[in-house]
């Protein structure tokens, strides 16, 4: 697979999983552009890589992580009520959102948004499977109890 | 929910997200079918799931246009800046060769080598 087409196929999901995570237009094309420098320096690897979504993601991920630290952002910069406002009107879906871990909604969000699975969740994370498994049950049991809320 | 030997409540729950997502085995597919029609807390489980999918797919942002041109741009010329290793060995050993004392380059080849 050429940069080219790597590009085209993924640029959507991970300017996507970037406006989840941050709330700042300039941040995120920033580490969109370092994470596709990276994607093109790293090409060689794609040969062993399992999932290429995962993987361009968990680049994503890391350089997020990165520069929020070099900038002396707090991590938990990020204010989901801020960002959820902007594609959903419903007030307690981004409640329920606000009452995640990071790590949780990028679990949830990487379930349902970009259907990843488990295994891809920690190759993405750089975490266990069990730990995705684990977070992604905790916060599934708070989604439902969010959807009872919504239905009563 | 009554278990099937082997699975959690989080199985059962990716279980039926990857027949939403479509994503499943023809026999994991057929063992959905199965708990669809045996199992009535499956049943409730996958229309959880349906709202959750469907909630959280307004949550995709797509790129402005001006964003993906200006970054992709902004790569090509970072690919343009780069030099190739091999470009560069073969610019510098000479330059390297000439300037440094003899023992110095016999060090360097050393160190090269043990890298």
């Amino acid at each position: 697979m050429s940069f080219d087409e790597i590009y085209a196929r993924y640029v959507d999901s991970v300017y996507s999983f970037l406006k989840f995570r941050l709330n700042d237009d300039y941040l995120i094309e920033e580490i969109l552009q370092e994470t596709f420098i990276a994607v093109y320096r790293s090409l060689d690897r794609l040969a062993s890589v399992q999932s290429v979504k995962a993987w361009i993601l968990g680049i994503a991920h890391h350089k997020m992580v990165d520069i929020l630290r070099r900038n002396k952002y707090e991590e938990v910069a990020f204010d989901q009520n801020m960002l959820v406002e902007e594609f959903s009107t419903d007030l307690t879906l981004k409640e329920i959102l606000s009452q995640l871990d990071p790590a949780g909604a990028t679990i949830i969000y990487g379930l349902y948004v970009e259907q990843l699975s488990c295994q891809e969740l920690a190759e993405m994370l750089e975490i266990p499977v069990g730990t995705v498994k684990s977070k992604a049950y905790n916060a599934r049991a708070k989604l439902r109890n969010w959807l009872k809320g919504v239905e009563q | 929910m009554k278990q099937e030997c082997g699975m959690n409540a989080n199985d059962y729950s990716d279980l039926a997200l990857g027949y939403i997502q479509g994503r499943l085995s023809p026999q994991e597919k057929q063992q959905v079918f199965q708990l669809i029609m045996a199992n009535p807390e499956f049943r409730e489980l996958m229309r959880v799931e349906l709202q959750l999918t469907s909630a959280f797919a307004r949550l995709k942002a797509t790129p402005p246009q001006s964003v993906k041109h200006r970054v992709y741009l902004r790569v090509l010329e970072a690919k343009r800046e780069e030099i190739s290793p091999d470009l560069a060995r073969a610019i510098l050993t000479p330059i390297l060769n000439y300037s440094l004392p003899k023992c110095v380059s016999r060090i360097m080849t050393y160190c090269q080598r043990s890298v």
